[in-house]
This record gives structure tokens, sequence and C-alpha cells, in this order.
């Protein structure tokens, strides 16, 4: 077994320099003590309701929470304590949630059959289209994009009044099939 | 409340927990349920039992040797009238301390703590080794004393003697259990005779010579002293009895209290003066077996301390400086773009960046033997670091530090460096026979 001072060092940020901060600068050593053991009690405390809540929804009657694409409050304060999981968005419930027709349009998440797409708030250039295809050296573009509007609508728009939200970043999830879910 | 020998400017508090308690907290702690293991056990990668696996402190042969020892240790050790009673299924479990000095405050008071942290070695690896799950909980704070004396040497003295006398008072139920155990329930609420020697302690170089009662100038694992530090191979370990034996000799010179004599004596032992420490009466635990080597502090700290500064003495610091600052990064990777040695406040992580690129930055340009040197320290620290070994990559480990100890004559003869009085140097060498301590037994029984 290969021991580190890494971790021991960083559990003296949270042992002892939080703690540290959290008092008035005075008797460093009895407010660290008390700190210490009052975040104990009340961590013991959310531990034993949150086990508590867990049986009770587990045997009543097999009730489950409802899918939510935010994690329950309560259930990320106690295993943000203790467990380093990184939580994972489901961009494919997000995209199935917005099926609604009242949604406002464009999306930001979107699916194909078996990969979603997700863009950012802001995007990364606002062009027009003649000067996006000066930028990107795609001499060709205009004459895509006017291909793929008629094809999509069958009306024509000229392309001047064209404006390109350019996203250099995408985040792409795939489902996983050899995981259980 | 704790009274020292010596008069103090300010009434001094132990702040502690009990150390059964903390480590019955961790392991009853239902999170950690899946990860605590109890059985020892041997690994090998094939069935021919040719190639040992070591990655957990259970797989280990320290613990087998303890555990073997047990039944044995109800026989030696008669310590109370219960010892007989104790089973021979008795479970180890591995307390693992850390103890450190952390600034609390900078720039106003300039206020140090000396936390010591507890922890289970049962805990897996993989689990323990994460920062964010909590498997260190503070044991105690070990005050700091301004003691009135006028010397600053004997201020350090008395220092060091309180840390002891504080830690004896925080750990004396550790030890305690480590003698005739203790029952204690686990994770699935079954009660278990625990046993409880000292599996780790993590602390830094002058930490472990703090601990240890060695001076400055020996080593605290093994007899080496200062002028053999860079010998190429191992000294025989410092034995617990021995280090006792030692203070009792400086004691009959002078008396303890006598601080002055007393300072003279222990110095010419190599020892710091700490009389009564804090392993002497902890079964099955001495020094040399609990001061484990860590990679922050002995591998890290190491190549910025030394390896940096051989480079720059031998090439130039512009010269370095430019080498570092044309190296291509990648996405992710640190770049020096104004050289390496002009950095200020270095952290860890830079540490380890530095280390990645030194090889390429000096190649060609500094001598071949001091490359070949520089070169298989490097290696060896990289095989050092994996998280299991094996009997074969433990060889290569020996072989990336014997290397090293062929080649390092270059350093000093291109004026790199004057002497090897590195005492992390000599800690090095304990990297492989913590591991294979049986097996060189084994062939000398042969």
């Amino acid at each position: 077994m290969q021991w580190s001072a890494d971790v021991t060092e960083h559990a003296h940020v949270e042992e002892i320099k939080v703690p540290t901060r959290a008092g008035n600068n005075q008797n460093y050593y009895s407010q660290i003590a008390r700190h210490l053991d009052r975040l104990d009690k009340c961590f013991r405390f959310d531990l034993a309701t949150y086990i508590k809540e867990h049986n009770h929804a587990g045997t009543a009657d097999e009730v489950f929470v409802e899918e939510d694409h935010e994690p329950d409050t309560k259930k990320r304060l106690v295993s943000e304590y203790l467990t380093p999981i990184c939580f994972i968005t489901n961009y494919f419930s997000i995209s199935s949630t917005l099926l609604h027709p009242s949604t406002p349009k464009p999306f930001r998440t979107f699916v194909t059959s078996t990969t979603a797409f997700h863009l950012a708030t802001k995007p990364s250039l606002r062009l027009t289209l003649a000067e996006a295809a000066v930028k990107y050296q795609l001499p060709k573009l205009a004459p895509a994009i006017s291909t793929f509007i008629s094809e999509q609508n069958s009306s024509t728009v000229p392309l001047d009044s064209i404006k390109l939200q350019i996203w250099h970043n995408v985040r792409v999830q795939q489902k996983s099939y050899h995981n259980g879910d | 409340m704790l009274t020292p020998e010596y008069p103090v400017k300010q009434p001094l508090h132990l702040f502690y927990c009990n150390p059964i308690n903390c480590m019955q907290a961790l392991l009853s702690h239902p999170l950690f349920k899946p990860h605590i293991s109890f059985i020892l056990r041997k690994v090998w990668t094939c069935a021919a039992r040719v190639c040992r696996v070591y990655d957990e402190w259970l797989s280990g042969d320290r613990a087998w040797s303890l555990q073997v020892r047990l039944p044995l240790l109800s026989y030696t050790w008669r310590m109370t009238p219960s010892q007989e009673a104790l089973p021979p299924g008795a479970t180890l479990l591995g307390a693992v301390l850390s103890s450190d000095k952390t600034n609390i405050s900078v720039m106003s008071g300039n206020r140090v703590a000396h936390p010591v942290l507890i922890s289970l070695a049962n805990i897996d690896a993989r689990i323990h080794s994460k920062t964010s799950l909590h498997a260190y909980l503070l044991l105690a704070l070990l005050p700091i004393a301004k003691f009135t004396h006028k010397s600053t040497h004997i201020r350090g003295l008395l220092q060091d003697r309180l840390a002891h006398q504080a830690l004896n008072i925080v750990l004396s139920t550790l030890k305690t259990a480590a003698a005739v155990s203790v029952i204690m329930s686990d994770p699935v609420g079954n009660l278990r005779y625990c046993v409880t020697p000292l599996a780790s302690w993590i602390a830094d170089t002058p930490e472990e010579c703090l601990l240890a009662g060695t001076g400055p100038t020996a080593s605290p694992v093994t007899i080496a002293t200062s002028k053999h530090f860079s010998d190429p191979h191992r000294h025989p370990s410092r034995m617990a009895e021995g280090t006792i034996a030692a203070i009792c000799t400086a004691c009959s010179k002078y008396s303890p209290n006598d601080y002055k004599n007393f300072l003279k004596a222990v110095r010419m032992l190599g020892l710091n003066g700490v009389v009564e420490p804090v392993w002497m009466d902890w079964a099955l635990s001495s020094p040399s077996d609990f001061l484990t080597i860590e990679c922050l502090h002995h591998f890290h700290r190491f190549a910025w301390d030394h390896d940096v500064k051989w480079c720059i003495t031998v090439m130039g610091t512009t010269e370095l400086d430019y080498h570092f600052s044309i190296i291509q990064t990648l996405v992710g990777y640190r770049a020096f773009d104004e050289g390496i040695s002009n950095l200020k406040q270095v952290t860890g992580r830079d540490h380890h960046s530095v280390q990645c690129y030194i090889i390429g930055a000096v190649a060609g340009a500094v001598p071949r033997r001091f490359f070949v040197a520089l070169r298989s320290l490097v290696d060896f620290r990289y095989l050092a670091q994996v998280l299991m070994f094996t009997t074969h990559s433990l060889d290569w480990v020996a072989r990336a530090l014997q290397d090293f100890h062929d080649n390092k004559d270059a350093v000093i003869y291109h004026g790199a460096r004057r002497n090897w009085e590195l005492p992390k140097l000599e800690l090095l060498q304990s990297v492989v026979p913590r591991y294979l301590p049986i097996r060189s037994c084994d062939a000398m029984e042969c």
C-alpha cells in the first residue's frame, strides 16, 4: 500500500483551516474542537434522517421519486459530504421533457436516436453568413445552407439576412449499453 | 490540561478524542461499509505463485507476520492477567496516524497548529486515498508551548518531549488495545476482538525524526548516520530496543533534567532527547516499521529541492530556463514559459510537472553520467509511486535505485553537490525492503 501525504495535507484544510476561518481568531484549539463536534453531530443527524427516509420510501409501497433532472437536494447533501459522485446530467431525459409543444424554440438540447447534444447558452461566435464563410474558409457554405433551408421549409430566405450562431464546443452524450441503466 | 516539565508562558490545553472511538466511528460508518476488509491475504499473479502482488496493507507481509505473531504475543507479553484470554482469531485493525504542523494564520500572529489525524488501514486503498471522503479524522491538537528557557536548542528539546508526552496521553487507549485487544463492532454488526497495531505514521522528514526520537544526523528508520546516507545498500533497521537502550545510556550519564549536558550526550548518540518516546510500550509497533515512505515529501519535494538544483548548477540558469521555455506543451499540461529557476510559491502540482519535463529539458546539455544518474532517479520515483507492486516491479525499482548509486559520483564530480548528507536519499532505500522482508530471510535460511 502506498502512503502519501497528499490526502493528509488535504485533510488539514477540512479539519483545521476551515474551522479556523469560521472562528474569531481567538483560542484556536477550543474553537476548532467545538466546530468539528457540531459538524459531526449535524452530519450524523443528516445521515440518520436520510437512512430513515430511504428505508421508509423503500418499504412502504415502492414509490420512487419522480424522474427529475435536478437531483434531490437532501440526497445530494448527504452524498456530497462523503462521496465524490460526479452527477451526470441526463440530456436524453431533458430532451424528452422538452417535447411539450409550448416550450420555446430552438432547443439547446436535442437528440438523435443514439446521441444527445447540448449547447451552451452563449454561442462562441455570432457572424453573418458571408463572414463565417471567410473565417472558416468554406466558400461553399452559403449554397449549402440555402439548399438546406429550401429543403426544410420550401421557401427561400435572402442569404444576406442569415445570421449564424456558432458553437465551438458541444456536449455530446451517448447511452451506455453495457451498464444496467 | 497538561503540565509541562518547564515553565511556559501560557497554560497548555490538550484537545483530543479517544482513538478507539474514532476508529469505531470509521469502522461503523455506513458509507465505508463495502470497502472495509479484515482478511489477510497473499495474492499472486498466477497459480504458480511466482509473482506476488502487493496492493493493500492487508496483502503485505508485515500485516501477515503480525497476525501470525498474535497467538504468541498473548504468551510472551504478559502485561495483564486478561492477556491469556486473547483469542487466536483476533482481528487486525491497522491504525494510520498522521501529524504535521500547519499554519493557521499567516501575517497575523503566525499561529501554528499541530494536528494528529487518525484513519484505518483496513479501508481499501482507493477509497482511502480519496481526499474528499473524510477517511481521516482529527484525533488531537498537540499543544505548542512557548517555553521560558533562554536557549533555543533546549526549547526545541522541551517541545519534542512535550509532543511525546501529549501523544502518550492521547494514544494510551490505543496502546492498551494493541496489547490486550478490544471488542469493537464491525460494519455488519458483529463483534470482533480487535488488536490495533500502528500500520503507518504519515509524516514529513523532520516529523519522522521527532517521532523516532532521532537527531537530525541520524536516519529515523535505519541505524545509518549522516556519513552513511549515500551508501548503496540499506543499513539494518533501527529497532525500538536499540533506541531505548541508547536513551538509557544517555540518562545514566546525565539526569534528563540537566538539559544542557543531557543535550550534549544525546547529540553524541544521534538522539533528540526524548526520554519516553510514544512507541515505547506499544506492542507490535516499532518506528522502523510504521514510519513509511510517502510520495509527496520524499519523492516530489526531493526532486524539486535537489534534482532541479543540480541541473541548475550544472547547466546554468539561463540555459535551463530557455530549454523549459521552448518545450512544446500539450493541452492540459503545465507550460513553463518563463523557465523554472525563479518560480515562487511552488506547489506540489508544479513539482509533478517539472519532474515530467526535466529529463527532456536537460538531455544533451549535461554530461552523460550525470544524466544517467538523474534519469534513474526519476525512473525510480515513477516506479515506486505505483499503487500496486508486484515482485517484478519491485525488482525494477531496486535496479533503478542501484543505477543511481552507480552513477551518483558524477553529480559530485560536476560540482552540483558537495556531499551526500541527505536523509531522504537514505529513506529511498526503504521502499523495496518494506515489501520484501520475508523473501530475504528465506534466502538466508536456504
